[in-house]
């Protein structure tokens, strides 16, 4: 189960307000390759794993993508809290303003709603650590993505710590998926289908 | 450990720094188990971060509903959270 600490991972103060950025950087709060896809991914993910690395390490990245979904949220906020009408009505956020005023809600930066069809559970444990392995990567590219769009030096530092995570995480997933392979190997099994 | 920061702020982002690594080790040790070093260091930066908050409870605020100190007032709830700090 989960508890909660009453405090952001690292601390988050943003003193402009940037309407057309919180539209960019909402895309990891909902998007494909946010960390609501991360965080629902790897959660779920577990259920299915035989091995206690891949149980342990999705349980501690899942767990830690939420913090950091609490992050991107913060960022959204702070970034919307304090524009005035004509500012959101003037950037790529007017048309979220319309259903969502200043609320946070997950969504794309261009407007699709969160969908568990952006990430996947095969149940099986090589196809889910490869997947895992992709969607670190895509993170980081969407990081990648919104530094390059982005001028505030406070947004980008907790951005490129965002993204520093990510290529943490996929280093840890690549070890599970190395240890997973050579328990197979040393097995001498060749995982191709569903055991029963 | 002695010198730590009693300002709320300047705490919180010892606390973090700290909570930050013993993440790292956590993450470290659920891929390379057997690593007695990586335990050894997860265990000293686990005391550090316990004596960190304990301070930071009794002074600040509580970390989670289980740190309220108060028999009077409800403080878990009070404002600022986290997202306006």
């Amino acid at each position: 189960m989960w508890q909660y600490q009453k405090k952001l991972q690292i601390p988050v103060n943003i003193k402009r307000p940037n309407p057309k950025l919180a539209n960019y950087i909402i895309s990891q709060y909902g998007g494909p390759d946010g960390e609501m896809a991360a965080s629902m991914r790897y959660l779920s993910q577990r259920f299915s794993m035989k091995d206690d690395v891949a149980k342990a390490l999705l349980t501690d990245i899942g767990t830690e993508e939420m913090a950091h979904l609490e992050i991107v949220g913060t960022l959204v906020h702070q970034l919307t809290k304090n524009a005035t009408t004509t500012e959101i009505e003037n950037s790529p956020l007017a048309l979220y303003y319309v259903d969502h005023a200043k609320g946070v809600w997950p969504t794309s930066a261009a407007g699709q709603a969160f969908t568990s069809m952006s990430f996947q559970v095969k149940g099986d444990p090589i196809a889910d650590l490869v997947e895992d392995l992709a969607a670190e990567q895509k993170a980081r590219v969407t990081y990648d993505n919104i530094l390059r769009l982005s001028n505030d030096p406070d947004v980008n530092r907790v951005i490129a710590y965002l993204r520093e995570r990510e290529i943490v995480h996929f280093q840890r997933f690549g070890e599970a998926l190395d240890k997973l392979q050579d328990d197979l190997q040393r097995k001498n099994k060749f995982f191709m289908g569903m055991k029963k | 450990m002695t010198g730590y920061d009693r300002n709320k702020e300047r705490l919180l982002k010892q606390i973090q720094a700290l909570a930050f690594a013993q993440n790292e080790w956590v993450l470290f040790l659920d891929t390379h188990p057997h690593e007695r070093r990586a335990l050894r260091e997860y265990h000293r930066v686990t005391a550090q971060l316990k004596e960190l908050e304990e301070y930071y409870n009794a002074n600040f605020g509580p970390l989670t509903p289980a740190d309220i100190r108060s028999e009077t007032d409800w403080t878990w709830a009070h404002s600022p959270w986290p997202w306006e700090m």
